[in-house]
């Protein structure tokens, strides 16, 4: 899993792995909570002592080592730590636990989430968000690396026709004029965006299971999660 | 390759809805963080080769206005767009009309950069020509073959239909029997190609169409014959393939494809096992062979099987024979022609397929019946009348209460257990609908108004009988009736040794079956000839344990009971599989109910008792449904529950037990519209089961549906009047509506003692509602004076209902009291029974009367941690109600106590205290443990809303 990397490398580049790991469960671990009726400020506290819990117990390096995913484990954990840690996620709130997460920039988007999905049971909402979470950033990797290549812009340019949205895609002729290529190349770039994203969507959901014989499995459960 | 496959009405996509996804046209409820559309997104991640999975369309890519090849125009849509059904990196599908033939036509055009290679031409228009003499149902044919301005293209039998790789993911795995439905299609399309010398190259879902007509026949089409093999040369060098790394085509491909380089010779033998690899993802949804490289699928290929994906299957070993004899890595090892394939295949299909059998039986009898006829017309005429099939209605039949003739009087668990074994055998067969002996067990014998009792329980005709049993000689006397006018069409009388008493009851059944014109597959007969054990006192042991499960309720009392007896019939004979299955009914069930102490133990023996008829008898629908009922009971397992549930319903039709399971599986689930249909199936074959009935009910309560929830009770009440547990939920839905005086007309009449729970709960619960406690404080002392230590932590649950009236009663120290006695009972139980989340609820409200917030707050975390909503969306909400209740009373908690309120309203559930109803604004208002909210805005703003859904 994502932490693979802990053992290896230096401290410094293990704790920089690990706040990206934060970074990257914090909405579903936060919107559960927020489901589960703890006000935000709670919910705040326990995502950010949830993690430093995990980062002592060193459960993480355990959970790599599991079989499994990352996914289950974590709420699981989450679970476990709710029932467990009680009074230590008081003292928490009591003594200002560590951030080990900086969460106040995406928190509106967190919330606005959460509203989005009262109706859900409280795990319904954690998977739904865990599933918006794995495929966003997919495709966020996938940007950052065509701005590495200094393809920014030639991305904006084939995005509509990709990722869909709101925006009508533009008429491909049009397209491929502004780039200034023939047609036929713009649909080969178009096929070759979809499966260089379809590997950083891959890549991302095998970060999540140990056996990389589960990642169809996983997608196709992420699927039916944002079909519904 | 890409499929041309179409998504009917959804071509015409210029005007998006508002908040809609431009591609895909979904609302656009899942977006990223610059507005991506999530689902088009996740949809990226499958097998498609280079395109968007499952557009409904793809939009236009080229200039407005009509496209032209040859006399084909491909068709616009109302954007002015040529309208493609499908497009990958060499070619595009369009919907084209042919203008000579006036027919709509799938037109696929090759890119002109493909198509500018003459060599590539040539082999193209090759396998063009051999692929257009294909001529087969199954087979989307090319039709013509055309070139202009440098691009080929080749117009292609349109199929309207979606892929099987569509279907799939968009349904999950199939059935056993119609993935070999589809396959033996495909493998008879494999066949004709065979002859004409094609090998396709490219078999994978998305190049199988699924069509289905009016009368929802499935045909498959294999589509893109000939193509895969010149676009295959094209691509395989190229960047495209390499780079998909192991996506699309490489799951499928056979070992000999990816030796490449002409290598190994590919013939059909390759096709044969990407047909193999579509079967396996037909049944599992995912490809045996997955790796993130095409060396890591390739190295997998020569490995073992991943045969645990199929392990929750239960697929018979000649399926399990044939996947591997489709999957060998050597060519050699495989079917060696798609002849060889189809008669494996179709051998399975026939098989495992029981509707394919009874297909059979019918053309084979329609023809007979030509043939009378043409032969005889009188004859023919008498034949029809003789042969004339009964309606549904007609081939209906209740069993009532068997006479018990003996001189003992102890010998009616015998009388019952041959009008059971009777009814059970005609219950299995399928072309018979046979009402449940619930319904009819109300029944007296020999009823005078036997037409209006068929009537009640909607039946054509009427079984009744009599057993006489001396010693070891048995006299059994049956007749049947048919309602409308009285008569006898069949009676006889049986007079056997105890020994022989199984072929009575098959011969009753297979001349009753005869008598209704009912057919009977192979397998049915076989089933009700079935003889469950050779020794008698096993026999008789298992009829007096049956006899005990078939009470009305599954008391503490009868459920010992019924364990004992058919403990020991397989004492008595250990190959007993049908004792077996009841053995694991009686303890799964009194594990579920409580009626036995839900011990670990219990739940194994459950277990092993399915396990072990299972393997004695591995067909036996009564053992599948053990193991289902298994799985829900004791380890709420749900998805493995409806599985062999559904198994066992294929097996035993007209088992009420079986979608009464179901609807109450699909209701711990969630599926609260599902589980409706199942009680509304059982309620057919059950239509006077006031369990059932009330089970119903029940559920309607949890949804808030009260007038429904009492229509039923009124049923219910109508069979059995005074029924004290319904007369108890109609005072309970009372209480919900906020109508207190409607709840205590019902509830004062009732004199209850500790053995009626819930009802007396209800008692209590109503007296704090009015705060006149007094009268059940009085009551409870004298209960709890004389306590049943059989009722285990119930008593100590009872004790801190006490405390609750007498702490409404203003007296403080006797209500302290009461729940220090109550905690130090309750606790000594949580050893034994740590899961029990009703007794984790009972302490936890117990330590919060006490004011020991946090043990109160970590026994309610505990339960809720243990019984998540997702797990069990009945009972599952329980802790949470908990919850909220102790959260009320600590002041920094309140929040969140009200955010808990505020979900429990939004949510059907079966709420903890005085079990049933879930909290309403009314209750909310009413229930004195709420009342240190009373101020609160966001709390007011709950209790005036109206009564949530």
């Amino acid at each position: 899993m994502v932490l693979r990397a802990r053992e290896t490398e230096s401290e410094e580049s293990a704790r920089k792995a690990l706040s990206g790991f934060c970074e990257a469960y914090w909405p579903p671990l936060y919107s559960f909570l927020r489901h589960r009726g703890f006000p935000s400020a709670d919910a705040q506290d326990l995502v950010q002592g949830f993690f430093a819990h995990l980062l002592e117990q060193n459960t993480l390096t355990r959970a790599d080592q599991q079989k499994g995913r990352l996914r289950t484990f974590l709420l699981g954990s989450l679970q476990n730590f709710l029932f467990d840690e009680y009074d230590r996620a008081r003292a928490l709130k009591r003594g200002g636990g560590r951030q080990i997460v900086s969460i106040e920039e995406h928190l509106p988007d967190a919330e606005a989430a959460m509203l989005a999905t009262s109706h859900l049971s409280d795990a319904a909402c954690y998977d739904l968000v865990w599933a918006s979470t794995i495929v966003s950033r997919a495709w966020r990797n996938l940007q950052n690396a065509f701005v590495a290549e200094g393809k920014a812009e030639w991305l904006e340019e084939l995005r509509p026709f990709v990722a869909g949205g709101s925006v009508k895609p533009p008429d491909q002729e049009e397209a491929a004029a502004r780039l200034g290529v023939p047609i036929a190349t713009l649909r080969t770039w178009l096929s070759r965006l979809r499966q260089r994203y379809r590997e950083s969507l891959r890549m991302e959901v095998a970060s999540t299971v140990s056996d990389p014989g589960d990642v169809d499995q996983e997608l196709h459960h992420l699927y039916q999660i944002l079909m519904r | 390759m890409d499929g041309n496959n179409i998504d009917r009405g959804s071509l015409n996509t210029e005007l998006q809805p508002a908040g809609t996804c431009a591609i895909c046209g979904r609302p656009l409820t899942q977006c990223g963080p610059n507005g991506e559309c999530l689902r088009c997104l996740v949809s990226l991640g499958f097998l498609a080769d280079g395109e968007e999975a499952e557009r409904p369309a793809a939009r236009g890519r080229l200039t407005p206005g009509p496209l032209r090849y040859a006399h084909f125009e491909v068709e616009t849509g109302a954007d002015g767009f040529p309208v493609e059904l499908g497009a990958g990196a060499m070619a595009i599908t369009y919907r084209a009309r042919d203008t000579v033939l006036n027919s709509t036509v799938a037109l696929k055009v090759i890119d002109r950069s493909a198509a500018q290679n003459p060599g590539a031409r040539s082999r193209f228009l090759r396998e063009a020509r051999a692929a257009a003499n294909i001529h087969h149902p199954n087979v989307a044919q090319v039709t013509f073959y055309g070139e202009q301005d440098s691009e080929c293209f080749y117009a292609m039998e349109l199929v309207e239909g979606e892929t099987l790789e569509a279907r799939v993911r968009r349904d999950g795995p199939m059935p056993l029997a119609v993935a070999l439905e589809i396959i033996e299609q495909a493998t008879r399309a494999l066949a004709v190609a065979e002859v004409c010398g094609v090998v396709h190259r490219d078999i994978k879902p998305s190049n199988l169409m699924l069509e289905s007509d009016a009368s929802e026949t499935l045909t498959v089409k294999v589509i893109d014959y000939g193509v895969a093999k010149v676009m295959g040369r094209q691509a395989e060098p190229g960047a495209e393939q390499t780079q998909a790394g192991f996506i699309g085509t490489p799951a499928f491909a056979s070992p000999e494809q990816f030796a490449g380089g002409g290598q190994l010779p590919i013939d059909t033998r390759s096709d044969i096992y990407s047909l193999g690899v579509t079967l396996w993802y037909l049944l599992t949804s995912r490809t045996p062979f997955v790796g993130r490289t095409m060396e890591e699928i390739r190295a997998r290929q020569t490995s073992e099987l991943p045969f645990e994906q199929l392990r929750s299957l239960h697929l018979p070993g000649q399926i399990i024979t044939l996947l591997k004899s489709m999957l060998a890595p050597d060519p050699k090892d495989r079917p060696q022609t798609a002849r060889e394939l189809l008669s494996a295949v179709h051998s399975c299909y026939a098989r495992f397929n029981p509707e394919a059998r009874s297909r059979r039986r019918r053309v084979a009898l329609a023809g007979a019946a030509v043939a009378l006829v043409i032969g005889a017309i009188a004859l023919g005429t008498w034949l029809y009348q003789r042969t004339r099939p009964f309606t549904p209605m007609e081939r209906s039949i209740a069993v009532l209460p068997f006479e018990n003739l003996s001189s003992e009087k102890e010998n009616a668990y015998f009388a019952e257990g041959i009008q059971d074994e009777i009814l059970t055998r005609l219950s299995k067969i399928a072309d018979l609908k046979v009402i449940s002996r619930t319904s009819t067990q109300h029944y007296k014998s020999a009823p005078e108004n036997l037409r209006e009792i068929a009537k009640q329980l909607g039946v054509a005709h009427v079984l009744e009988g009599s057993v006489q049993k001396n010693a070891d000689a048995v006299r059994v006397n049956v007749q049947l009736i048919k309602a409308a006018n009285d008569s006898h069409l069949w009676s006889d009388t049986f007079d056997r040794k105890l020994t022989d008493i199984f072929s009575v009851e098959s011969e009753v059944a297979k001349a009753i079956a005869d008598q209704l014109r009912a057919k009977l597959s192979g397998q049915e007969e076989q089933v009700i000839a079935a003889k469950p054990t050779d020794n008698p006192q096993a026999y008789d042991a298992y009829l007096r344990g049956l006899a005990y499960t078939l009470k009305t309720a599954f008391t503490p009392a009868n459920s010992v009971a019924a364990q004992k007896y058919v403990k020991e019939a397989v004492r008595l004979d250990p190959k007993f599989a049908l004792a077996w299955t009841l053995l694991s009914y009686v303890d799964a069930s009194g594990y579920l109910t409580q009626s036995l102490q839900p011990t670990v133990a219990l739940r194994e023996e459950a277990r092993q008792a399915a396990e072990t008829a299972l393997t004695l008898q591995p067909n036996l629908g009564e053992a599948v449904f053990a193991k289902g009922f298994y799985h829900y009971a004791c380890l709420k397992n749900y998805g493995t529950a409806v599985s062999y549930l559904e198994q066992a319903y294929q097996l035993l039709p007209n088992n009420s037990r079986i979608p009464q399971s179901l609807a109450y599986v699909e209701r711990r689930r969630g599926n609260w519209e599902k589980s409706e249909a199942y009680f509304n199936e059982a309620e057919k074959l059950d239509p006077r089961d006031v369990n059932l009935l009330s089970q119903h009910a029940r559920s309607c309560v949890c949804l808030r549906r009260f007038p429904e929830a009492l229509a039923k009770l009124e049923q219910i009440l109508n069979i059995t009047p005074d029924d004290i547990d319904t007369l108890v939920l109609k005072a309970r839905i009372a209480q919900a509506e906020g109508d207190l005086p409607r709840a205590s007309a019902l509830l004062t009449p009732l004199r209850l003692g500790a053995d009626y729970a819930n009802a007396l709960e209800t008692q209590v619960y109503q007296a704090i509602l009015e705060s006149r406690p007094a009268p059940v404080i009085a009551r409870l002392k004298e209960i709890l004076a004389k306590p049943d230590q059989a009722l285990g932590y119930y008593n100590g649950e009872l004790r801190f209902w006490l405390g609750w009236a007498q702490e409404v009663a203003g007296d403080q120290s006797a209500a302290r009291e009461s729940w220090s006695q109550a905690r130090s009972e309750l606790e000594p139980f949580l050893k034994e029974q740590p899961e029990n989340f009703v007794l984790l609820g009972d302490l936890a409200l117990t330590s919060m009367s006490l004011g020991d917030n946090g043990a109160a707050l970590s026994l309610a975390e505990r339960a809720i941690a243990l019984f998540p909503t997702d797990k069990d969306a009945l009972t599952g909400p329980r802790p949470l109600d908990v919850l909220a209740r102790v959260a009320a009373r600590i002041p920094q908690l309140q929040d969140r106590s009200i955010s808990t309120l505020e979900k429990l309203l939004s949510i059907p559930y079966e709420a903890p205290l005085a079990a049933n109803p879930p909290l309403t604004p009314a209750l909310l208002r009413l229930d004195p443990m709420f009342e240190p909210l009373r101020k609160d805005p966001r709390f007011q703003k709950l209790v005036a809303s109206s009564a949530p859904k």
